[in-house]
């Protein structure tokens, strides 16, 4: 069962996002979803985007940094699949979108899901679902070539806390027989039940994102920022490792 | 045989930019609405319950001093005059109307300022529908007279206590408890944003604003204005104003704007909030901040029909400062004893910039709203 683990690039800064990203895939993330840090996340829940505001804090950062970022989870993650996951607004502009390095996927979280995307990708699509999309009506093949799915767990938005439905396992099987790409869970998955359930559910594996993001705003909050980069980033680093491994231990 | 679409009907029917979160209560929408247009014994109920509880038809009032001083014909489209202050009810009273024909027993809301919220607590007060509406703590604490009203009416009002605690955050929390409820309940949504078929709706419900508008003028001038001008933030009420005039190429269209959220004038194409349009951005294309001393222009987008508009060059645009704005006022209030919004101020301000350089010509002006909720601002400003 894949753990996937979500965090927004720049949170705590450059360097800490970098080195939590890194070790979550050494402790054993088989998935990396970058958040891309924008000023107007929709349908996020509190946590991420709270995730959002802290990345830009400090200003904002030249979308080439931000693509060599993106460029260097790439290099630097071992074996972890890596996706951006971004609004359409920021590779609204093609020749800024030409310039994201390539990867395994990008999620755009604002794109109709049954055409093809109207903002250029670099990489292979991942296909966001909802289940409420899947279980709606007969589900049609992915509009075009999709590199993963990415489907809501329960019909609702991003947050540690929700129930899972029994309605997923259906879902999953819909979304199997129009693509034989990973099926990755999202959204209220934060533990190892979570993940029993996803597995029980035909899924390649869950993401996890608020409840990962909290455990590591916690820890932030416990440095205090008056903490050096240099510090904050090991650290951090060390409380993620922790977490995922804690998780995917068997 | 059905005409082509035009420029700006296309863009605001784009979906390409829908969230696929929010895509099945979309669907379920746009198929209520449609279903609503096509029985014509609904539309005429909420035509009557627009006269009967609303109070429409608003006036057109010839803005005699107004005309003397700046030179021309001027008309106000006295959209202060509906039950609650302003142009919202329209759309409100349409959208409730429409959820309980769905058949929902609830309501969420967005509200900024307030004034949508308190439409949507009134509408669905009428309609024994159960509002939920979400406004920024910071917003609550701002405009606490609009917050007790909205209690008043019925309305569960949820302070929102994420970011900036302002409009922004009242839209996301609103729209994500909107994607877990949307079986029970349907979203009102305040402006002719967001994504489709938001702005066709919300479009279609204020298009009563210029079908008045048009017989009004014609009646009293026997002909039609030679411009039209209205405020511009979302759009609601320009939009609503425009629609019946925009198919007549002699009428001028000018959209007066916020100088700090000003989109149509100074935005470039990109997306927010679902929809395709004009966007205020920086150069790293995250949405920009904004400013206006009127709390209902002080947004960074603009409905895509107006934007359509703008970009196919029927409409012109211009930015309007605080203290124009100011003077607007004052200047209605002084000659022609209108309060109006400060919202509407800006195209009175507008009217007369274009006035000045086109003598002797009609306008009509949309006085979108009332100006008491605006008080506290004006003194504030302008020192009492």
């Amino acid at each position: 069962m894949g753990v996937g683990i979500y965090f927004t690039l720049l949170d705590f800064g450059l360097p800490a996002s970098l080195a939590v990203l890194q070790a979550a895939a050494r402790a054993g993330a088989s998935l990396l979803e970058v958040g891309l840090p924008f000023s107007d996340p929709l349908l996020d829940g509190p946590v991420i985007q709270a995730g959002h505001r802290r990345a830009l804090a400090g200003g904002e950062v030249p979308w080439a940094d931000i693509c060599d970022a993106v460029g260097e989870v790439r290099r630097t993650c071992g074996a972890a699949r890596v996706s951006v996951m971004t609004a359409s607004q920021l590779l609204y502009d093609p020749i800024r979108a030409a310039r994201l390095p390539p990867v395994d996927g990008i999620l755009v979280t604002d794109i109709a899901w049954d055409r093809p995307s109207p903002v250029m990708l670099t990489s292979p699509r991942v296909w966001f679902l909802s289940q409420g999309v899947v279980l709606a009506a007969p589900l049609p093949p992915p509009p075009e070539p999709v590199s993963m799915v990415y489907l809501t767990r329960v019909q609702g938005i991003t947050g540690a806390d929700q129930a899972a439905a029994d309605t997923t396992a259906q879902a999953v099987r819909r979304v199997r027989s129009q693509t034989p790409v990973d099926v990755w869970l999202g959204f209220g998955a934060s533990t190892r039940a979570d993940l029993a359930a996803a597995d029980a559910a035909g899924a390649t594996g869950v993401v996890i994102g608020s409840a990962f993001v909290s455990a590591m705003e916690l820890r932030a909050r416990e440095l205090g920022s008056g903490t050096p980069d240099a510090v904050r980033a090991r650290v951090l680093a060390e409380a993620a490792g922790a977490w995922v491994d804690a998780l995917v231990r068997p | 045989m059905e005409r082509e679409p035009t420029p700006w009907e296309r863009m605001e029917a784009a979906d390409a930019y829908v969230p696929p979160l929010l895509a099945p209560a979309l669907k379920r929408l746009e198929a209520g609405f449609d279903r609503f247009l096509d029985d014509a014994a609904a539309r005429t109920e909420l035509d009557g319950l627009l006269e009967s509880f609303a109070g429409r038809p608003t006036a057109l009032t010839e803005a005699l001093h107004l005309g003397r001083r700046w030179g021309g014909r001027v008309f106000l489209k006295r959209e202060d005059l509906v039950h609650g202050g302003a142009h919202k009810l329209n759309n409100a009273l349409g959208q409730c109307y429409l959820a309980q024909y769905m058949g929902f027993r609830e309501v969420i809301a967005e509200t900024g300022a307030g004034q949508h919220g308190v439409a949507t607590a009134i509408a669905a007060a009428r309609f024994g529908l159960k509002a939920h509406v979400y406004q920024g703590a910071v917003d609550v604490e701002r405009q606490s007279l609009n917050a007790h009203r909205m209690r008043l009416f019925g309305a569960t009002l949820h302070p929102v206590y994420e970011g900036s605690q302002t409009l922004n955050d009242a839209v996301n929390a609103a729209l994500r408890v909107w994607v877990g409820r949307h079986e029970e309940a349907a979203y009102c949504l305040g402006s002719v944003t967001g994504p489709r078929p938001y702005p066709r709706i919300v479009r279609h419900f204020q298009r009563v604003i210029g079908d008045e508008a048009r017989r009004q003028v014609r009646r009293v001038t026997g002909g039609l204005p030679d411009c039209l001008v209205a405020c511009v933030g979302g759009g609601s009420n320009a939009a609503g104003l425009f629609t019946a005039f925009v198919d007549d190429p002699s009428v001028a269209l000018l959209a007066c704007e916020a100088a700090g959220a000003a989109s149509l004038t100074f935005g470039s194409l990109g997306t927010l909030h679902g929809t395709e349009s004009l966007v205020l951005q920086t150069p790293e294309r995250n949405i920009a901040p904004t400013h206006s001393i009127s709390a209902g222009l002080d947004y960074p987008g603009v409905g895509p029909w107006l934007a359509g508009l703008k970009l196919g060059g029927r409409l012109q645009s211009v930015a309007i400062t605080d203290d124009q704005a100011l003077d607007g006022l004052e200047e209605l209030a002084r000659e022609e004893g209108v309060l109006c919004a400060l919202e509407s101020a800006h195209a009175v301000a507008g009217a007369r910039q274009w006035l000045a350089r086109n003598p002797g010509r009609t306008c009509v002006i949309g006085i979108s709203g009332r100006g008491d909720k605006d008080l506290d601002s004006y003194l504030k400003a302008r020192g009492g």
